[in-house]
């Protein structure tokens, strides 16, 4: 059976359908750049608490990369 | 309002600069706790005064809440049980959310359960996203500057001077994070039981020498979901705003250039006005994506707590 649907119908549900099917990849993707800012964010503010620099902020973004992609691993790898 | 300031200032022999970044920062951001719209004194410390955001969530709360209730009310006084009008809208969005963004992720059995909570944070985020785009405080800036013409301390004075997202806030976004974060615990742990959830942070049968790896990751991995959803919502729609603002700068700026006016006029109506239609366009698609993704990842969240996979 042809589909009757217009092609701005079709290519609204297609895009929907893509956005839907890519949250998990999307939830991985934005834990991986949160982790990233958020410990770099943190190790800046250590820093300056402590004229420590850059010690914590290298650390921290070590912490951010380990922590993200393993967040991003865990959030598309095939089960 | 500060551009007309800005206009006016500009026009004059004794101008003062024009100053777009602080002009966009002072639009974008929140009242300063020096002058809040509404000064309350401080509780143990905390200050609860009002601020703009603070007015426009209590907005947004109430008319979300007030226009739901009486269109369901009126639905349930119904002799037969046919949604008409408003009704049918609500229910179909109902109907997407529950069947488009949480049954994918969370399974069919446990999708009644947290449709309401992700239905809620979408409407509430949609709503809040929407509002930003309306000028209130601006409107009433013109019909104080034409026709109130209130004290300079007065409150319509005081709602001038920034933008009206609360999303835009982090600290508002990061409110709303903090409950998909309670949720994913609540959702593991009603799932599995509350012992069996936190064992379900890391894989089992793992060498005992991984586990000291992989479970402060895991602790960590709680705090960075919500902080990306805190971020993500809070940034794209600050970036649209900002993005709206220096465009219609130019106006500004090109006047101060050239020392005319209608150089400022004539880029506007050229350039800035077109643009700021066509972003402000863009920003309508923007409100509905953000509230989407922020539902959608909630429901991910929720789902990953529910049904653990390693």
């Amino acid at each position: 059976m042809p589909d009757e649907r217009g092609h701005l119908q079709r290519s609204l549900q297609m895009f929907q359908d893509n956005v839907r099917r890519a949250g998990p990849a999307a939830a991985g993707s934005y834990a991986l750049i949160g982790a990233v800012i958020l410990f770099g964010a943190i190790g800046y503010a250590a820093d300056a608490w402590q004229g420590t620099a850059p010690r914590f902020l290298l650390g921290g973004l070590a912490l951010g990369l380990v922590v993200g992609f393993y967040e991003l691993a865990r959030s598309v790898w095939p089960r | 309002m500060a551009f007309q300031e800005h206009a006016a200032g500009a026009a004059g022999a004794t101008a003062e600069k024009f100053d777009a970044g602080r002009t966009i920062i002072e639009h974008v951001s929140n009242s300063p706790l020096e002058h809040p719209l509404i000064h309350v004194p401080s509780v143990a410390g905390i200050d609860f005064s009002v601020t703009k955001h603070v007015l426009m969530l209590w907005i947004v709360a109430a008319l979300v809440g007030a226009v739901v209730t009486a269109v369901v009310r009126r639905y349930l006084k119904q002799d037969r049980p046919i949604p008409s009008g408003f009704m049918n809208a609500l229910e179909a969005i109902v109907e997407y959310v529950r069947d488009v963004i949480v049954q994918p992720n969370v399974g069919r059995k446990w999708a009644n359960t947290w449709t309401p909570l992700v239905l809620t944070l979408f409407i509430f985020i949609l709503c809040a996203n929407a509002m930003g785009l309306v000028p209130i405080f601006e409107v009433v800036g013109v019909l104080d500057h034409w026709v109130l013409h209130t004290g300079p301390d007065s409150f319509a004075k005081r709602l001038l001077h920034g933008g009206t997202t609360a999303t835009a806030n982090f600290n508002v976004t990061a409110a709303l994070a903090t409950i998909t974060f309670f949720a994913i615990i609540v959702a593991g742990t009603k799932a599995h039981g509350f012992v069996k959830h936190w064992k379900n942070l890391v894989p089992h049968g793992l060498a005992p020498l991984l586990y000291i790896i992989l479970v402060p990751i895991e602790l960590l991995g709680l705090l960075v979901r919500p902080f990306a959803l805190t971020m993500r919502l809070a940034a794209n729609m600050t970036g649209g705003h900002i993005a709206i603002l220096a465009i219609l700068s130019f106006v500004f700026m090109f006047a101060e250039l050239f020392g005319h006016a209608i150089a400022g006029i004539g880029v506007g109506l050229a350039v800035s006005v077109p643009l700021a239609v066509g972003i402000s366009a863009l920003e309508i698609i923007v409100i509905l994506v953000q509230a989407y993704v922020f539902s959608l990842l909630t429901a991910v969240f929720i789902g990953m707590a529910i049904h653990v996979h390693h």
